[in-house]
């Protein structure tokens, strides 16, 4: 495989047809005891400056995984990426050496995760773990990596960071922690900015709160950020479209009000009716029938086909392709046309 | 530790099916185990299963019943008897290897083969003896003040700290010291060792303990009315036995390498009695011109404390598959 | 961090008490006259064994004399007298530097082996190099003290020097400075080296898989950066730790190593103690050894503080 080097990356615009962040046809499995497990299975999405992606699914689904995969944190092994391309400004990620792959991490493309508690390191001041960013990628002095430090724990509103630099992960709340860890990830202005379930771990107001400085910090800069979720709420203010996955699969995307006006999958659909909403109260709520799929032992036909409601016969032997319902919207199921129409009924 | 791994300790009964979850999140595969679909496999059964496998584990306990029918049946392996002094021949002293003597002679004309058969004996029965004592009064003792809590915790726990503050060879120095003149034989050595070495255990039983207290399973059962002691007993024991098992096992090769210290020290077993670290001391005076005498004990000494170490190693590993 | 270091300082104190007290118990709780087990063997003259008694409170009840005993370490530094009435602190002066200098050694040549070991083991974990130094440690770990010390004194000492006619390893006495104790050395830290391999592989592997270590490439910190820096660094807890209790095994091991290569330092004093059937220079030595273990573990708890903030604050 021939590698790219860093410099046929084009740096800033001249896109062209190419969006900033394409996935295209990834497929990432990793090697197990008990066998192959194809936790990835053919995902595409793409990205554009500005714009927010969510990507949404249960654990499992392979959601996290895709995005580890642009990363490039996965562990290989035990994971392969056997098939599939990540390409960023049009350059394929995967093709690139790792030196220039460690230079687009963090610099270029960069991650926030659930749990900043465990994410953060416990034994470094907080001040140090931004500060890395700049002493290490910016080639910056201490003293001056520390003030760019304050100024972003300033941005992400922590209060009296100047004071509170020098504080260690465990002494702030979790709300604050996750602050930090947006600071230290938007540290070299980024335009990806991955986020893999940044307020599961949170209390719902600061969950909000989050939410909004994030918001907030990609209208300033003009970033594209991919959300992770399996929280459909979280999603409906900031989001412009959306990707399903369901067993490794995107198995619905469209921009975000379609979705939510008549999702055109059975799967999403379950999503949309399991939550609880008060003018449905005192009404059982919605749930999806039977377990997520076991990936060493995937159903046969359309992976979601035990749990559907709308099951024919021939969900059980045909996987579905991802069927274009219209320029902006696909659907992987047999009978989208049933399931757009049902829920108008 | 992933953070989307259950905090399943070695103890739990549960058996860990391969979820999605799992499989994605934390893909490291020596976390997981095939497992026969509906069949779920307990953890015993499960690392009775792994065991069998290990070649380590097979090695070591072949050696182990070598060693064992060396202790107690010495006659299978040598006619000659050391202990009878009439077997020994001054003027033959540090004579090389011959027929009949394979070993050769030590400082004082015995043969060296003999002798070393015989010393497995004490060292099988001081390490084995010691291991036992410790594990069922630390373990005892850690369930009581593991399951009690309050005051009875508070004050056992102190107590093992001072235990732990005097390292075991020079505590066991000073006791078998103390006592040289008391004609206790090889006990003193075992009191010894496990006047020492039982906070080791109580605290691995403690924290196990504590760990299964919180398990929703024994919450359930206390809040069902069962007694103290069932509780202590049935869901309790079952549960942290494992760890106290495999602590065990590792520290029975330390036993008997702590006995031959003591006896190369002079505090240990006293002749006319026979021990390997005695037959090392012997033969230390002349060893640079003649080392087989004490070579052979010491090869015998080390493969014993090798056997009961690959155990413990297998056992640790079997029973406790995050630590690999 | 002060409030942490007082509160460890006020915890050491019962320690203290009662591990001198536990000593103390077995020596002077010794069914018989003490007396007689403090003389061993030798037949003693009445009169004598009168003074002894007065002058060690024998009279009193058993916590009295601890009080009596106590006093007289913490304010005379009073470890006992040998039977011909020489101090035991007299015995160590002089002896005390050959004990540090091996014990020196021997913890420097545990923790760089023991480090780089686990280390390498830990990169290349389920791998060949892994398999081989984690089969190593077996080893090391089986052969006692006792053992390795004869034979390396054997093939390093004598037989390496019949071959190349040149002395590597001295095998006897501490004449010959840093020379002098590197085979000791390596001998006393044989065991420990193996333990220390296998902690280090076992938390770097595990520190290696935690959440920060994600974040730290995330960053697009280099590999180097990612393993020197944020595993290490958080690797190295356990290892302190780990080193703090091996000093006891080190102490233990002294006695035989120091014998063995004849180092005259506190253990072959201790050693010669028993051999001689001195009890007051046994219970004298085994004392001062189990304070300065205290100690040492004492600053370790601090050094933990040091390396773990989390622990600092708690």
């Amino acid at each position: 495989m021939k590698k790219t080097s860093l410099d046929t990356l084009p740096a800033e615009g001249g896109l062209g047809d190419e969006p900033l962040l394409a996935v295209d046809n990834l497929h990432v499995e990793f090697a197990t005891r008990a066998g192959t497990v194809r936790a990835v299975n053919g995902v595409s999405y793409s990205l554009g400056p500005g714009e927010t992606l969510a990507v949404l699914g249960e654990s499992g689904s392979g959601k996290s995984v895709t995005a580890q995969a642009i990363m490039g944190i996965l562990d290989m092994p035990p994971a392969r990426i056997p098939k599939g391309e990540i390409r960023f400004r049009g350059t394929d990620l995967l093709k690139l050496s790792d030196e220039a792959r460690t230079q687009v991490r963090g610099q270029r493309i960069a991650m926030i995760f659930q749990d900043a508690l465990s994410a953060l390191n416990p034994v470094f001041t907080v001040g140090w773990q931004i500060s890395e960013m700049f002493r290490v990628h910016r080639g910056m002095s201490k003293r001056d990596a520390m003030i760019k430090a304050v100024e972003l724990m300033d941005r992400v509103r922590i209060p009296a960071a100047k004071q509170r630099v020098n504080d260690y992960p465990h002494q702030f709340s979790g709300g604050m922690r996750q602050r930090i860890m947006i600071a230290m990830s938007i540290a070299l202005d980024p335009e990806v900015l991955i986020a893999d379930e940044p307020t599961t771990a949170l209390d719902v107001t600061v969950q909000a709160q989050i939410m909004e400085l994030l918001a907030e910090l990609q209208r300033e800069s003009n970033m594209g950020m991919i959300l992770i979720t399996h929280d459909l709420g979280v999603v409906a203010d900031v989001a412009d479209k959306i990707a399903v996955m369901y067993a490794g699969r995107i198995v619905e995307n469209a921009p975000v009000h379609d979705i939510y006006r008549n999702p055109a999958h059975p799967y999403t659909k379950g999503l949309l009716e399991s939550i609880p909403r008060v003018d449905l109260k005192g009404q059982e709520l919605y749930a999806i029938k039977g377990l997520p799929p076991n990936l060493l032992d995937m159903p046969t036909g359309c992976a979601f086909h035990p749990r559907c409601p709308y099951r024919q016969d021939n969900c059980v032997t045909d996987n579905p392709p991802l069927y274009e319902i219209n320029g902006r919207r696909n659907s992987a199921c047999h009978y989208w046309r049933e399931v757009l129409d049902g829920d108008q009924g | 530790m992933s953070r989307d791994t259950p905090q399943t300790g070695p103890v739990q009964p549960e058996t860990q099916t391969v979820t999605t979850d799992q499989v994605t999140t934390a893909p490291s595969p020596g976390k997981r185990r095939k497992q026969k679909e509906g069949k779920p496999a307990s953890l015993w059964s499960d690392a009775w299963h792994d065991l069998r496998r290990r070649p380590m584990f097979i090695m070591s306990l072949v050696l182990i019943a070598i060693l064992m029918v060396m202790a107690f049946w010495p006659s299978l392996f040598t006619s000659i008897n050391p202990l009878d002094a009439r077997t020994c021949e001054l003027a033959t002293a540090r004579q090389g290897p011959s027929t009949g003597h394979i070993f050769g002679r030590d400082n004082q004309g015995c043969d060296v083969y003999a002798r070393t058969i015989y010393g497995a004996k004490n060292s099988i029965l001081i390490g084995v003896t010691t291991t036992i004592i410790t594990a069922i009064v630390g373990g005892l003792l850690g369930l009581i003040a593991g399951s009690r809590g309050g005051v009875v915790d508070t004050v056992s726990s102190r107590v093992t700290e001072v235990f732990f503050a005097i390292p075991m060879i020079l505590g066991a120095l000073l006791i078998t010291a103390t006592f040289r003149g008391q004609d206790m034989g090889i006990w003193i050595v075992v009191m010894a060792l496990a006047v020492l070495s039982w906070p080791m255990t109580f605290r691995i039983m403690r924290a196990a303990v504590i760990t299964a207290r919180s398990q929703d399973f024994v919450v359930a059962a206390r809040a069902l009315g069962a007694s103290q002691g069932r509780i202590m007993f049935r869901h309790l024991l079952p549960n942290a036995l494992a760890p106290v098992i495999v602590v065990a096992t590792i520290n029975l090769g330390g036993f008997i390498a702590a006995e031959a210290a003591l006896s190369f020290l002079g505090v240990g077993v006293q002749p006319p009695d026979i021990s390997w670290g005695l037959m090392i001391a012997d033969a230390r005076s002349r060893f640079l011109e003649a080392p087989l005498p004490l070579v052979f004990p010491a090869v015998f000494l080390s493969i014993t404390v090798l056997a009961f170490i690959m155990l413990g190693d297998a056992v640790r590993d079997a029973l406790d598959p995050k630590l690999r | 961090m002060g409030r942490y270091i007082i509160r460890r300082l006020i915890q050491a104190l019962p320690v203290l008490l009662g591990a001198t007290f536990f000593i103390f118990a077995i020596v002077f709780a010794l069914p018989g006259d003490p007396v007689a087990a403090l003389a061993g063997d030798k037949r003693q003259d009445p009169n004598i064994v009168a003074i002894i008694r007065d002058q060690y409170h024998l009279n009193d009840p058993l916590l009295v004399q601890y009080w009596y005993y106590i006093k007289g370490i913490v304010l005379e530094g009073d470890f006992g007298k040998t039977f011909a009435g020489v101090p035991v602190t007299q015995l160590l002066a002089g002896k005390l530097q050959v004990t540090l200098n091996l014990a020196l050694v021997a913890l420097t040549l545990e923790a760089i082996i023991g480090v780089l070991l686990g280390l390498w083991a830990a990169l290349r974990r389920g791998r060949a190099t892994d398999t081989a130094i984690l089969a190593s440690t077996l080893l090391l770990i089986s052969i006692p003290t006792l053992v390795s010390g004869f034979v390396l004194q054997l093939w390093l000492g004598v037989w390496l020097k019949q071959v190349t006619g040149t002395e590597f390893f001295p095998i006897s006495g501490a004449t010959q400075g840093l020379k002098s104790y590197l085979l000791p050395g390596f001998v006393l830290a044989g065991v420990s080296i193996a333990y220390l391999t296998r902690l280090t592989r076992t938390s770097l592997v595990e520190t290696l898989r935690s959440d920060y270590i994600r974040t730290a490439t995330a960053k697009g910190l280099s590999r180097r950066r990612v393993i020197g820096r944020h595993g290490l660094r958080n690797a190295l807890i356990p290892m302190v730790t780990y080193l703090g209790a091996d000093l006891g095994n080190l102490m233990g091991g002294a006695v035989i190593t120091e014998t063995i290569f004849n180092l005259p330092g506190i253990g072959l004093q201790l050693y010669n103690g028993v051999y001689l059937r001195e009890q007051p220079i046994v219970v004298g030595i085994v004392t001062v050894l189990v304070l300065v273990y205290i100690l040492a573990n004492l600053v370790v708890d601090l050094m933990y503080a040091v390396l773990d903030p989390r622990i600092r604050y708690e």
